[in-house]
């Protein structure tokens, strides 16, 4: 199986140890390896649909506007805040049960039992999706960095070094989905210089091993050498329905949101929860009245090689009528295209559509 | 140094890496869509007639074919390869088969690798000649009273879309499209005489120039031939 097929697990999938007297249930997380391969001379479009491994639990006694404070916890106060230099590691919370599973939030501080995260205007005292509950689970995931993914030394590093900063060479482009706009350029290059470590492309000082990546967010790994090359990353597999924020457009302008699929497992277009015909409203790609003119859209990219690389390929839901490519009569995309894990995937918003959850694998 | 100064500063260093680095050339995708398409007489235009992409040259603006050609002025055919699932491999010319296979309706994506030919900034259009098949058109030429219609959108979008210039590496966009009122009335906001092929192709006023005083001299010499005898 290729790069975007999940090749094995290592440990046993949802194993379930029951307890003798049948009276308590533990669970060892499904873990497993993901390969993944960046083509020679070339741009690839990349995304990990495996997780870190999950560094504490906490059961939840109490919320705030933006923090959770969980049961019988003495972490070290600041354990999870990325402080460059000092506490590398980028760490979230996600929800793992109630109304708000599978939602993630990036954790800024900690007290002893309390987390303080970056909810970009969710308010858990009045969420949207729903109420918190007491004893609610959340779980707290290290994000995976350039390191993580790529190789932290000269040996590890899966992608050729650079000479010195300034020469050409491989690179990881950092996609925007923070701005709002349409075939934006990408925030950030980085690439591993030669007995520096990973610099981003004007900043020859600043260590960026540690640059950290939504669960799901794609990169670009730029690779000028003509070989192509494979690599894997071990991680836990996300079970039960996950969500993903769909950054939207705003009143003057459409978005190019960088998105993936959560699981090591394809899904078909149709049924990978991005229009849901009895809540078109609440659909992350809104319906399109007329194939001429065209509302949300889900753009793939081809398989050609060559840097700068344009999707290739649109598709739209069509009122009423269902799921279909631009330029194409066939009625079955809906049925036949596969979104694939370890690819990456754009979702571009209309003017006006703002941002919304896309919740995938719902049906687990 | 102030941070907006430095931020700036990094992204134009940014860039010009971006821009720098690669050697091989980038892909740009659009989708061109126009409905409906009309052949002279205002019908839906068959599914096998011609169709071409022409770049507008510097003017920027369609000059008026001229016969044995297929553009004048500074335009140039598109001579990409094109994707046509009916059987036949000619750049320069396409029709409607591989879009979605409707009489009158033009929905299509293409990508390509900008080059000399095809460049950001490059401002283009379409044509459509309802009497030439583009399975025939490496055996067509056009001659005087050719029929053809013609389309772009070089300044104010009705739809949204882009206007019809080629972006840069690693865009898609859609051009925006044309859509009259006779495909759908509740959006069609271009004159159904949009979609008409309601041009022909006409001699240059130097050949028509040309001609018409080449016959007035045969005229006259066969007139003062005729007065002698």
């Amino acid at each position: 199986m290729s790069r975007t097929t999940l090749i094995g697990l290592l440990s046993a999938f949802n194993l379930s140890l029951v307890a003798a007297q049948g009276a308590s249930t533990s669970y060892t997380p499904a873990a497993g390896y993901f390969s993944l391969t960046i083509k020679g001379q070339s741009d690839s479009q990349l995304s990990m649909p495996l997780a870190e491994k999950a560094a504490a639990f906490g059961k939840i006694t109490a919320v705030s506007q933006e923090t959770v404070t969980v049961r019988a916890k003495n972490w070290s106060v600041g354990a999870f805040r990325y402080v460059s230099g000092t506490q590398d590691t980028t760490y979230y919370a996600e929800f793992a049960s109630g109304v708000l599973k599978g939602i993630r939030y990036r954790i800024l501080d900690n007290s002893d039992d309390t987390l303080l995260l970056e909810t970009q205007g969710d308010d858990f005292t009045a969420h949207p999706v729903g109420t918190v509950a007491y004893d609610d689970v959340v779980r707290i995931r290290p994000m995976w960095t350039i390191g993580t993914l790529l190789g932290t030394t000269e040996t590890d590093v899966v992608i050729d070094p650079k000479a010195d900063p300034l020469a050409p060479g491989d690179s990881v482009l950092v996609l925007d989905n923070q701005r709002v706009g349409q075939n934006k350029a990408p925030v950030a290059e980085i690439a591993y210089v030669h007995n520096l470590g990973w610099r981003a492309t004007g900043d020859a000082t600043t260590d960026q091993g540690h640059w950290p990546f939504e669960t799901g967010q794609p990169l670009v790994v730029r690779r000028l050498s003509a070989d192509s090359v494979s690599f894997v990353v071990l991680g836990h597999v996300l079970t039960g329905a996950q969500s993903m924020f769909v950054f939207g457009g705003n009143s003057t302008s459409a978005n190019d949101a960088y998105v993936s699929i959560l699981y090591p497992e394809s899904i078909t277009l149709g049924s990978a929860g991005l229009y849901t015909p009895t809540d078109p409203a609440g659909s992350v790609i809104k319906s399109s009245r007329s194939k001429l003119l065209r509302n949300d859209e889900l753009l793939a990219y081809g398989s050609r090689a060559g840097f700068n690389l344009a999707s290739e390929r649109s598709f739209f839901y069509l009122e009423n009528v269902g799921w279909r490519e631009v330029g194409s009569a066939k009625t079955t995309v809906g049925s036949d295209f596969l979104l694939e894990p370890g690819k990456a995937y754009i979702i571009r918003k209309k003017t006006g559509n703002f941002g919304a959850d896309w919740l995938q694998g719902s049906g687990n | 140094m102030n941070i907006k100064f430095c931020y700036c500063l990094h992204q134009i260093v940014v860039l010009l890496a971006l821009l720098s680095a690669p050697c091989r050339a980038a892909t740009v995708t659009f989708s061109i869509d126009m409905a409906n398409v009309l052949n002279e007489q205002g019908q839906n235009i068959a599914t096998t007639a011609l169709f071409q992409m022409v770049g507008l040259g510097t003017d920027g603006i369609f000059n008026p074919i001229t016969p044995g050609s297929w553009v004048g002025g500074d335009d140039v055919v598109v001579n990409e390869p094109f994707s046509n699932a009916d059987g036949w491999t000619t750049a320069s010319a396409f029709d409607l088969t591989d879009g979605v296979g409707t009489p009158g309706e033009f929905t299509r994506q293409f990508t390509f690798t900008l080059n000399a030919n095809l460049f950001s900034g490059e401002k283009i259009g379409v044509r459509w000649f309802p009497t030439i098949m583009a399975a025939n058109f490496g055996l067509s030429s056009t001659v005087a009273g050719t029929l053809y219609g013609q389309f772009t959108r070089q300044s104010s979008p009705l739809y949204g879309g882009s206007l019809w210039v080629v972006p840069t590496g690693s865009s898609l966009v859609s051009f925006d499209p044309m859509i009259t009122p006779s495909y759908d009335a509740g959006i069609g906001q271009d004159s159904n005489a949009t979609g008409l092929a309601s041009s022909q192709v006409v001699p240059e006023p130097g050949s028509a120039a040309l001609i018409v005083g080449g016959l007035i001299c045969s005229g006259l010499c066969y007139r003062s031939r005729s007065k002698r005898a």
